[in-house]
């Protein structure tokens, strides 16, 4: 499945906050959006998870046009990590995983065998089996956050977004995480945002930098990763060292 | 499935059955079946838990909704709007006129004051949704106390009573209705407890997740304050059976609405009955109003269950 932004624009009021943006995200490819605070990359999720609408350009699902699907259909093939608050009501970690399988759920009787199964896998892919019956408040953000991972592991959409997923997690934590993305490559289209320059360098294929609203720049960690666009965009100097998992930016 | 739904059933039962037989007098078992006390005090239990059941789930729903755990059934102004109501019955005398005034009165203030509030904060989310109706609870119960104020001493004891949550004078015409509607009301909400699952996430998980968030929340809170309106109408404002049964079955059972669903309303009702039962037997020859023994017994047991862990 494919998912495109055609020449997007979008404003809240007067103030422009993506101009003209434009990305592929197809099977097989794992696309990294960075760039610094405020330059329109959760804007840019939101915009192809269809939580916004472009005020110009278009969002295409297989060609389709994202707003002719219903919300269950888009549910149903694209997958969201939004950056989540803790939930006020006191859910347990197996229920706020299984809520990200809402779409698949019968509606009158309880999850059947093969929902249980499917959350019981992703709790055991992500390493949080152990606390499966605890209660989400009572867990730390990095715990929380692989829960909300596991959730979207669970729901196995053919397209996923993903939102800093890496953010509160330790580097081991967010190392597995990658991982995981780059073993679900192959099959599902993938975009996350995030700020750590060496974990998108390392699994990037595509890397997209973001800046004041535009596409600054996009290719292969190699191609972007330099002194000069990170000078552009972040305002300083920093050195690229190389390494075998690909370009390392040491900040100065 | 036996310690979610069936004890609890069997307690209601037994709560109910108590509400018979205990009272200003001690029923025997030919009493039971042949007296018409009997039969006041089967509708008396019936309106209890109806009424405890419906507050229940509307601050279930509330809290959900509104992603606050202080909300409750009155938290949108409802039970302000029908407390203007219902005095303003009680001053111009229509209680004297028809036995329907009141609940009419009182249900035609909570739902003026929740359409208000509904179209008011129809271009915003759940913030301004809780915004809106505590603001109208405010303007409402300012104008409460001023119809209080210029009212008789005889018209603020007959709202006083009302106003503090009555089981007694329950219209036995106007209780069928009201079950009609509960009953809806609950089999809707189980049949969307995902999408109020989701709902409590927040806005933007929850249309993630595939739920049409805006007809959703509006659905939901139409639905919480027609249970609390209904409610008011019948029985004036109890307070407390909203805020503390969801707090409590969420501890006892689960977050989830999948799961919570009907023992929240057999709760709410088991709480509101037994409260009815205790206001009949505290002082001797005397009745409270039931919704002075929902706050002094359901603010401790609260503050119990709120310190155990689930």
């Amino acid at each position: 499945m494919k998912l495109q932004a055609e020449n997007i624009f979008f404003s809240y009021g007067s103030k422009k906050i993506l101009e003209n943006c434009s990305l592929t995200l197809s099977p097989g490819k794992l696309t990294v959006i960075t760039g610094p605070n405020g330059s329109g990359k959760s804007t840019f999720v939101h915009l192809l998870g269809g939580l916004l609408q472009p005020g110009a350009g278009e969002v295409l699902l297989d060609g389709k046009n994202l707003k002719s699907f219903s919300h269950i259909e888009r549910a149903c093939r694209i997958g969201v990590l939004a950056q989540e608050k803790l939930p006020a009501l006191d859910f347990s970690v197996s229920e706020r995983i299984m809520m990200g399988r809402f779409a698949h759920l019968p509606r009158l009787f309880e999850p059947g065998p093969e929902d249980k199964k499917s959350v019981e896998e992703v709790m055991d892919f992500m390493g949080i089996s152990s606390f499966g019956t605890a209660l989400c408040n009572q867990l730390s953000g990095g715990e929380y956050q692989k829960v909300l991972i596991a959730a979207l592991l669970a729901r196995k959409t053919p397209v996923m977004l993903l939102d800093e997923p890496t953010s509160a997690l330790d580097p081991a934590g967010a190392l597995r995480c990658m991982e995981i993305f780059r073993l679900l490559k192959s099959e599902t289209a993938i975009a996350l945002v995030t700020h750590d320059l060496t974990l998108a360098a390392a699994f990037a294929d595509e890397l997209i930098l973001v800046n004041k609203g535009r596409i600054f720049a996009a290719g292969t960690p190699r191609e972007i990763l330099t002194k000069e666009n990170i000078a552009s965009v972040y305002g300083c100097n920093a050195e690229i060292l190389p390494s075998s998992t690909g370009p390392v930016a040491v900040f100065r | 499935m036996i310690k979610r739904i069936f004890l609890p059933l069997l307690l209601l039962v037994t709560v109910f059955a108590g509400g018979i037989f205990f009272g200003a007098e001690t029923l025997s078992i030919k009493e039971v079946f042949h007296s018409s006390v009997a039969e006041l005090r089967f509708f008396r239990m019936l309106g209890a838990m109806f009424i405890g059941g419906a507050l229940s789930l509307s601050g279930m729903v509330f809290q959900a909704v509104l992603r606050n755990p202080l909300a409750e059934p009155y938290t949108l102004g409802v039970s302000a709007g029908a407390g203007v109501g219902a005095a303003t019955a009680f001053i111009l005398g229509l209680h004297a006129v028809s036995i329907y005034a009141v609940p009419f009165t009182a249900l035609a203030g909570a739902l003026v004051t929740l359409l208000l509030v509904l179209y008011i904060s129809r271009a915003g989310g759940g913030e301004r949704l809780l915004l809106s109706g505590v603001i109208a609870g405010t303007i409402c119960s300012s104008i409460l106390m001023f119809l209080l104020s210029v009212a008789s001493s005889d018209e603020v004891a007959a709202a006083s009573w009302w106003l503090l949550g009555d089981l007694q004078s329950i219209n036995e015409k106007l209780l069928f209705p009201m079950i009609g509607v509960t009953l809806a009301i609950l089999f809707y909400l189980r049949w969307s407890a995902g999408e109020l699952d989701l709902l409590a996430l927040g806005e933007k998980e929850a249309f993630f997740l595939g739920v049409n968030v805006k007809k959703m929340t509006f659905i939901m809170v139409l639905c919480a304050s027609v249970l609390a309106a209904v409610s008011v109408a019948l029985a004036g404002a109890v307070g407390f059976c909203g805020l503390i049964v969801p707090h409590t079955v969420r501890r006892l059972c689960s977050s989830s609405h999948r799961r919570n669903l009907f023992p929240m309303f057999i709760w709410g009702a088991v709480f509101l009955m037994a409260c009815d039962i205790l206001s009949r037997l505290v002082l001797p020859g005397q009745e409270l109003p039931v919704g002075v023994v929902t706050s002094i017994t359901g603010g401790p047991v609260f503050l119990w269950i709120l310190n155990r862990k689930r």
